[in-house]
């Protein structure tokens, strides 16, 4: 024994040590004098590692009985309809809220459908006064802040409490523009309220409802716009009794009459849908766009509204763990971004490997349109020479290629396909690649080689890493012409605060169309619509302006077409934006997912789904 | 002994590096980093190419030179701001205590007691991106250590008896810092030099990763990490390889010479 | 601490967008950025502004998110949770490990295990963090498919599976600089006259190793560890940001990104407070646990 303790014997060995040590705890075990740590370190250290190991092997069987697993991209901001501001937490709010109309699912372009209302809102023949009759029996989901549990019914009123909400400036919601200046008494209400002469129950002139089921809303002038607002988020009822019960954790505990309430939310992490036990009758539509049948979008024709029991949300920002946990088979659809599109794709369409699988793909043309703005009124910016001149340095093929795998349509002008008013054969020659051109226009400009010109900053709207990339690629472009450009990334905010206090001279945007209508892409450019305003170029024309107040006042038509065409051929020749794109999305379904057919515009679209649970676990045995 | 020689192999190492990383920055190599090949993108290592072309169809390996360069730059002047603010603030410190040293004490609490991410993105904000707003941001949060530091050892330097005789022999103020003291502080600031150039280094990647750091388009490896975080899953693995093994190299060979100079002086103050 | 809050009021009222601005959202117009100002508590003179700032602050009124619409106390809480779960069981774990290592190399002082051991650390230490987590993330998540790549479950089991890698790579990237910290401790101890003493009595390497020396270098590896207390508590932002794991960093740097001024205030002023509160608590602690310090 006592050889073994000493150290010259086992210097090299250190096995001898552990043998060692083995026979002292022995000893140990004996002697109850000393305190031993060590073997009680070893096990603690090996207790926490065997659950981490067991915990991260075990199977994940849940109950998928009818359930949607989907994702969002970035993380639900709010549940609230007055306070869902970006498009994710809108898309969330519609599948618990509804509005008085929405679009309908497979018809295109789209078209406007009643929801909650009884049939299409009546207009009167000065178009000032609005007609809208409420559907009867529609229900609130069951909450404990009603009474007796059970959801009531909803009525006219409940319109007016909700639309009054959007215009309670304590509510500091974004989306008060869709009203504000449209409807009669709607802004003094919003003033009187907030300076604390007058209350909820204070009538408001242009919103009125004469009956349980009857809405009347008297407008300032002829909207033509409205009704398509009807379709927002933020104009879905909400019954008060949620917003007394639940005050500030509104945000969290939605009740509305859509197809799913809330079940659960683990913030940033996880949201759990499940089917609202009152829904009202609701159908698959019966007939759709040309092509929808082939594609197997009839097959629930008529059948009861929704399919899915219940709907798991996960939020995922980053995109590798989106596409890992769809490659597994736990999310039943995905939008592949760009970095991942060229595993899926083979050019345009799926590749072998992903085909074989049984997965399904489309491509839908996005109502939007990405541009670089120039800040008209910068001292060089002004002139417009210089920014035909950069317009024609950048090579948009290589970005498409580069950045968007190709799968974009080139953008001649703000207005994007599926949007009346778009042409879709033209040329804008300012969007053609021709560095010969533009070194011309640039010397003609009085800066030939770039000289004389001062450093642009370029202003990014985030920190992502393709934004970065993007701006590189500008950055270098840009260099072809001799032109300095520095680069500077933002966050939103700041970025934000650049464009709306006029300091931001070249950004890189993006503007989501709101309502399907030319006029919400023309305005951007619209002199009364400056910084602050959402014309962030400080575009200003009267020429355009005069068009654009002409286009206002027409019935939808050949003249309104013409109209439109006469602004967009103007704002192609100013150059206020060098155009970009109008995205192309990518999304992937598993085999046995159905009945997804996309749209911008079109957000109440969780019913819809449907996913068959038998083919759903003998495809992920694979 | 074995380990010293291999620390002072460390530091000719590293010297080695940031001799490379200048002669690039300086144009004698590495001339191609910014040479955009579109067509090439992304185009795997090869023979001509070390370590392959990135997105836009630039030699990352030259990019990893220039970025190598930023790194030291960054680390260079941080580390000097840093030390030069600490030693300044901590020698007054010490030296005179009393209420100026309670001034610095409740400084540099404050600043201790911000969460240092916080810290640290706020001077970033305040300052804009650029190289040198990152060098002074991270100087103004970094100088904190060595201060303390510092402030250690003037107090206990100025306890001693060489100290008191030069007073009573009538040395300035200013004499019996800069040339008694001083030069007993300065192993430690030095060793706190290194380490803060190490820290600064990491703290520079990790920053530009963020989207707070250096101007995109300037090369960095905080931005070939960002950029790798989306190849990775796509397979295209030697932009991270380049930036991750040159960092690994001139950080290792920083940290071990920094213990070979810790250990020489450690030798020399036991003489 | 009033130090503390003013400078944080001036760093946010300098820096960081506008947030009125982007309150407003992309329809705004003039009038409703002024009403929103007003409403926001951006209206008004610094000074008047800074008294406001103050107040909110002493009396623990944090207010609501803007981002969320709900209760900033409330967010915090249930960040705090996640947080924990993966620095906890971490920083217990790195010490643990740096413990065990420490004595095993100080057994074998300069011999090959030993250096090898340095040699391990230093290139632990040299590796970025970055590094680290996308590799990690990568190989054992990815390719290997050991751990889930990303995500949360708040149920108390369940959140294991997406804990261990975060908790693996977090106790990878903190042991290293703890080990030779404590190495040299031990070191120092090592050669003081009663370890001597206890082996030439025979007593058992270990016993003197884990009885002992342990409970003497004890207070010094307790200031190193509760000074790290506090970072403990705000959670690993990197960390959070790859793994989804909706903590306190997490938080912060959406809150910073988004400009949720409420949030970032409550955080950053909290964080300080539990710092101030933590070195009181450490100083106290570090008396009763070495009585000999007492006398000093």
């Amino acid at each position: 024994m006592n050889n073994a303790r000493c150290r010259k014997v086992s210097k090299w060995n250190i096995f001898a040590f552990a043998d060692r040590l083995e026979i002292a705890f022995r000893e140990q075990a004996r002697n109850t004098e000393y305190t031993v740590k060590a073997p009680r370190l070893s096990s603690i250290l090996m207790f926490p590692l065997l659950i981490f190991f067991g915990a991260a092997c075990t199977p994940k069987n849940q109950d998928k009985e009818q359930t949607l697993f989907l994702h969002l991209r970035e993380q639900l901001r709010s549940f609230d309809p007055v306070l869902a501001k970006d498009i994710y937490s809108q898309r969330m709010v519609l599948q618990i809220y509804e509005g008085l109309l929405h679009f309908n699912y497979l018809k295109r372009p789209v078209e406007l459908e009643p929801l909650l209302a009884d049939g299409m809102p009546q207009m009167s023949a000065d178009g000032k006064t609005i007609t809208i009759k409420i559907k009867h029996s529609i229900f609130f989901a069951d909450d404990p802040c009603f009474s007796n549990g059970k959801g009531r019914e909803l009525t006219a009123a409940d319109f007016v409490y909700s639309w009054k909400r959007l215009a309670d400036s304590k509510n500091k919601s974004e989306s008060y523009w869709i009203f504000r200046d449209k409807i009669v008494g709607y802004d003094e209400w919003r003033k009187h309220l907030s300076e604390g002469k007058a209350t909820y129950d204070t009538p408001i002139a242009g919103i009125r409802a004469p009956d349980k089921y009857t809405l009347v809303v008297e407008l300032k002038e002829r909207q033509y716009e409205l009704l398509y607002l009807f379709t927002h988020a933020a104009t879905t009822v909400v019954p008060h009794e949620a917003v007394e019960h639940y005050g500030e954790e509104f945000s969290e505990h939605p009740v509305g009459t859509g197809a799913f309430r809330l079940a659960s939310w683990d913030k940033n992490s996880k949201i759990t849908l499940v089917k609202n036990e009152n829904y009202h009758d609701d159908f698959y539509p019966k007939e759709g766009a040309a092509g929808d049948a082939s594609l197997g979008l009839l097959k629930n024709a008529g059948e009861k509204l929704p399919f899915a029991h219940k709907v798991v949300v996960h939020e995922i920002s980053e995109e590798q763990p989106q596409w890992l946990l769809f490659n597994r088979g736990d999310l039943d659809l995905w939008q592949a971004t760009k970095d991942y599109q060229p595993q899926i794709l083979d050019g345009d369409h799926l590749a072998k490997s992903f085909a074989v699988r049984g997965i399904k793909m489309s491509l839908p043309v996005s109502t939007d349109v990405t541009y670089i703005g120039f800040n008209t009124e910068n001292k060089f910016l002004k002139n417009k020479k210089i920014r035909q001149a950069m317009a024609m340095a950048y090579d948009q093929a290589l970005l498409a290629k580069r950045f968007y795998n190709a799968l974009v349509i080139s953008a001649h002008g703000p207005i994007p396909p599926n949007v009346e008013g778009y042409r879709k054969n033209i040329k804008n020659k300012y969007q053609q690649y021709n560095l010969a051109e533009a070194k011309k226009y640039l010397s003609e400009a009085g800066y030939p080689g770039g000289k004389g010109l001062p450093p642009f900053v370029f202003e990014m709207a985030s920190m992502h890493t393709t934004a970065r990339q993007m701006a590189e690629f500008f950055k270098q472009q840009m260099a072809q012409l001799g032109i300095q450009v520095k680069l500077q990334t933002n966050t939103w905010p700041q970025f934000n605060e650049k464009l709306k206090t006029k300091k931001a001279d070249i950004f890189d945007m993006a503007w989501n169309g709101d309502y399907p209508d030319a006029e919400n892409f023309l305005q951007l450019f619209y002199s009364k619509n400056i910084s602050p305003g959402p014309n962030s170029t400080n575009f200003s024309s009267p020429e355009f302006d005069k068009l654009f107040e002409e286009m206002k006042h027409t019935l939808s038509g050949a003249k309104r077409k013409d109209l439109i065409y006469k602004m967009e051929d103007l704002v192609m020749e100013e150059v206020p934006w060098i155009f970009n794109f109008h995205r192309v999305f990518v999304f992937v379904e598993q085999p046995w997912f159905y009945n997804f057919k996309y749209d911008t515009m079109i957000m109440d679209t969780f019913k819809y789904y449907r996913v068959d649970d038998k083919q759903r676990q003998k495809d992920k045995e694979r | 002994m074995k380990t010293q020689t291999l620390l002072k192999l460390s530091l000719v190492v590293f010297l080695l590096f940031s001799v490379t990383a200048v002669c690039a920055r300086l144009g004698w190599i590495a001339t191609d980093y910014n040479q955009v090949m579109p067509s090439l993108s992304y185009q795997a290592p090869n023979s001509t190419y070390w370590f392959g072309l990135d997105i836009f169809g630039r030699n990352v390996l030259a990019r990893g030179w220039h970025a190598a360069f930023t790194a030291l730059l960054v680390g260079f002047c941080s580390a000097t701001l840093a030390t030069v603010i600490g030693a300044c603030l901590g020698a007054c410190a010490g030296f005179f205590g009393g209420k100026i040293d309670a001034l610095v004490v409740w400084l540099f609490t404050v600043l201790e007691s911000i969460p240092y991410i916080l810290l640290l993105s706020a001077f970033a904000f305040l300052f804009g991106q650029g190289v040198y707003n990152v060098c002074l941001a991270l100087g103004m949060t970094s100088w904190v250590l060595v201060c303390r530091l510092v402030r250690t050892e003037v107090m206990r330097h100025r306890q001693m008896e060489y100290v008191m005789a030069a007073e009573a022999l009538g040395a300035s103020t200013k004499r019996i810092l800069f040339y008694h003291i001083l030069p007993n502080v300065a192993p430690v600031l030095i060793v706190q030099f290194g380490l803060i150039f190490l820290f600064a280094v990491k703290a520079e990647v990790i920053l530009s990763f963020l989207g707070l750091g250096v101007e995109p388009g300037y090369p960095s490896w905080g931005f070939m990490f960002d950029d790798a975080k989306q190849e990775l899953a796509l397979g295209i693995w030697w932009n991270f390889a380049c930036a991750a093994s040159m960092m690994f190299v001139m950080v290792f060979s920083l940290q071990q010479s920094i213990e070979y100079v810790r250990l020489r002086l450690n030798q020399g103050i036991a003489k | 601490m009033l130090g503390t809050s003013t400078l944080l009021f001036v760093l946010f009222h300098f820096v960081g967008g506008d947030p009125v601005l982007t309150f407003a959202g992309k329809n705004a117009d003039a009038a409703t950025i002024a009403q929103l100002r007003q409403d926001l508590g951006f209206s008004g003179s610094l000074l008047q502004q800074y008294v406001r700032f103050t107040r909110e602050t002493f009396l623990w009124d944090w207010g609501t998110s803007w981002v969320s619409h709900g209760s900033v106390l409330k967010r915090i809480g249930e960040g705090l949770g996640p947080s924990l779960t993966i620095t906890l069981p971490g920083f217990l774990i790195a010490y643990f490990l740096a413990l065990l290592l420490a004595f095993l190399a100080v057994h074998y002082f300069e011999r090959w295990p030993d250096t090898l051991l340095q040699f391990i650390v230093s290139f632990l230490m040299s590796v970025s963090f970055v590094v680290l987590i996308l590799f990690c993330q990568k190989i054992f998540a990815y390719d290997l498919a050991w751990f889930p790549v990303y995500g949360w479950d708040h149920d108390i089991f369940k959140r294991w599976s997406y804990a261990a890698l975060p908790i693996a790579i977090f106790t990878l990237a903190t042991f290293p600089a703890k080990v030779l910290v404590i190495r040299s401790l031990i070191a120092e101890e090592i050669e003081k006259k009663y370890v001597l003493t206890a082996r030439a009595k025979g007593v058992f390497t270990h016993t003197i190793y884990f009885s002992h020396v342990l409970k003497n270098i004890l207070p010094g590896v307790f200031t190193m560890m509760w000074a790290q207390v506090p970072a403990l508590l705000t959670g690993s932002l990197l960390l959070e940001a790859f793994f989804g794991i909706p903590g306190l960093g997490n938080l912060l740097l959406n809150s910073i990104q988004a400009s949720d001024f409420p949030v970032v205030k409550a955080l950053t002023v909290m964080g300080s407070i539990i710092y101030i509160v933590c070195v009181f608590i450490g100083d106290v602690l570090i008396f009763i646990l070495d009585p000999r310090l007492e006398s000093k």
